[in-house]
């Protein structure tokens, strides 16, 4: 008889331990790890402009430096450096931002207070992204804020993934002073169009493409005078391959201790709690 | 022979001895040990479900192990195949474009500088030995195409750095056929315009440096790109890890699950042997 009287608390204990790990236990060893890293070869494409000509020089290939790192632990918020620095062959730097994020690890979204200015949106995507949902990110090179628009689902190696799209404008007269001739009569502007694939479950970024094409512009009018560049950056193959894995990788692990550990102290507590009536009938 | 089979029958099925023990309420010594052979033959049923059931579990947990680190190794091939080699074979294409781009630079400025002394004959020469560099570039050039074509084709980033590298080689192969055919009619007697030279060099120059730019950023590129297949290795490595782990834990439960189950089976049978009764 007590053993059956057991069963049934520990039955009830694991039941009631459900919710605490659901909701308490899963987010903390699913969220973003304190010593986050992404790294991928972004594979960057320049076409300048010259007035002198009034036509292009041609496309050219550079050399893009990008990636993300935890920086700090504020609060239990993350300080995450995300980087993106394009260079000629010849060293020249074309264009170089670092921006501090301050990121939930969570539910991966921008913390008000923290970073180097108020965001919304997420980094990447929210985790548990539905079908059709759209949402705001940030991207590094624009530093504005992108509603990323649900264009359809993709397969990319194996991989179930959402891409998203958007067309929008940036000012990168602070970034780009060096090629500036005039810097309070003259600024440059850009026309984006922005391509994320993101893997749903767990928001995680798969691969990015912009076009983008920049342009002079007069700060007094806001009239465009001239292009400056037209660009375009992609994410490496082989990068793409990596994101893949670990995407799938993490997604294994949501899976696990989200759906499957949930189930499996469900199935655990209904067994203990019915056990003694189920003895009781015999 | 029906007289003789027939005792015989009867004989098996009950004997005067066999009788004699039955009227004194015990068993016949023949049933006892076909009952003693019944009961080892069930006990050795039992010994192998025992041993199947105990097995079973390592069988399934080594099939998987094997599956797990044959689909890394797998892997791990795929990656040599389509990324490393390539990488090392386009690099060799890459380094020679670059030497031979060079020497093709120097050639020009050797060309320029027999016009300058009127060397005709080391200038004729000079011009054949270019010739020659070019031929070897356009060979070069067509087994890193057919190298790019074979791993990952079009719309790959290498397929738009090589055809990049195309483009330039040709402009660069147009400029220097107008600075060949400007020398060759200086040669056959025209006026030697030394700001035309001067002009013609300066865009051959201008071109070569865009060709060894190019090729920097292939060659930078297939670094890089060799590099994070060796960060994709390991990311495969930690990932099959994991998987092993997960494995051998699953198996462990399956373990746990399977003595249990042998465990309530044993129990139950020794609840089900009764004592014989009491005298």
């Amino acid at each position: 008889m007590p053993s059956k009287k057991v069963a049934l608390v520990i039955g009830l204990i694991l039941f009631a331990l459900m919710p605490l790990w659901y909701w308490g236990i899963v987010p903390k060893l699913t969220g973003l790890p304190s010593d986050f890293s992404y790294n991928a070869v972004v594979f960057s494409r320049d076409n300048f402009y010259l007035p002198e000509k009034s036509d292009f020089t041609g496309e050219q290939v550079s050399n893009t430096n990008y990636g993300y790192e935890v920086m700090e632990i504020q609060d239990g918020v993350l300080i995450i450096k995300n980087r993106f620095e394009v260079q000629e062959f010849n060293g020249k730097t074309i264009f170089k931002a670092e921006r501090l994020y301050g990121i939930n690890p969570r539910t991966h979204q921008h913390v008000y207070g923290y970073g180097d200015q108020d965001r919304e949106g997420y980094l990447f995507a929210p985790p548990h992204l539905r079908k059709g949902q759209d949402f705001v990110y940030w991207h590094v090179n624009y530093d504005r804020p992108a509603k990323m628009v649900f264009q359809g689902e993709e397969m990319i190696s194996g991989l179930n993934v959402y891409r998203y799209e958007t067309d929008y404008q940036a000012d990168q007269t602070e970034e780009l002073q060096a090629f500036l001739r005039d810097q309070e009569k003259t600024g440059i502007n850009v026309d984006i169009n922005l391509q994320l694939w993101v893997e749903p479950v767990t928001g995680r970024m798969i691969k990015y493409e912009d076009r983008a094409t920049a342009y002079f512009y007069n700060t007094s009018s806001g009239e465009r005078t001239h292009p400056w560049n037209k660009f375009q950056n992609r994410f490496d193959e082989v990068s793409i391959l990596k994101q893949v894995e670990l995407a799938k990788q993490e997604k294994f692990k949501r899976l696990l201790l989200r759906e499957t550990i949930t189930g499996l102290l469900a199935l655990a507590g209904a067994v203990l709690i019915l056990y003694p009536s189920f003895i009781n009938r015999k | 022979m029906r007289f003789r089979t027939e005792p015989k029958k009867f004989d098996r099925l009950i004997n005067k001895k066999e009788l004699l023990y039955l009227k004194r309420g015990r068993l016949i010594p023949s049933a006892i040990s076909a009952a003693k052979r019944a009961e080892q033959a069930r006990k050795c049923k039992f010994l192998v479900y025992l041993s199947v059931m105990l097995l079973l579990p390592f069988l399934i947990l080594s099939v998987a192990l094997i599956y797990n680190s044959t689909l890394f190794m797998e892997k791990l091939g795929i990656i040599r195949e389509e990324i490393s080699v390539p990488n090392s074979e386009q690099n060799t294409y890459l380094i020679r474009l670059r030497f031979l781009s060079s020497s093709i630079r120097n050639s020009h400025d050797h060309i320029l500088l027999y016009l300058e002394l009127d060397r005709w004959d080391l200038l004729e020469s000079e011009m054949v030995t270019m010739e020659g560099l070019k031929e070897a570039r356009r060979g070069e050039l067509q087994k890193l195409k057919e190298s790019v074509i074979r791993n990952g084709g079009e719309n790959t980033s290498r397929w738009i750095l090589l055809q990049q590298l195309e483009t330039q080689i040709a402009k660069m192969n147009e400029d220097c056929n107008i600075f060949l055919a400007h020398v060759d009619s200086i040669k056959k007697g025209s006026k030697k315009e030394d700001s035309v030279t001067i002009k013609l060099a300066e865009d051959l120059s201008y071109r070569q440096n865009k060709i060894l730019n190019v090729v920097s950023a292939f060659l930078l590129y297939n670094q890089k790109e060799l590099e994070e297949s060796s960060a994709l290795v390991d990311v495969l490595k930690v990932k099959s890890l994991y998987w092993a782990y997960f494995i051998l834990a699953l198996g462990s439960i399956m373990l746990i699950v399977v003595i249990t189950s042998i465990n309530h089976t044993v129990s139950k049978s020794l609840e089900n042997i009764k004592c014989p009764p009491k005298k």
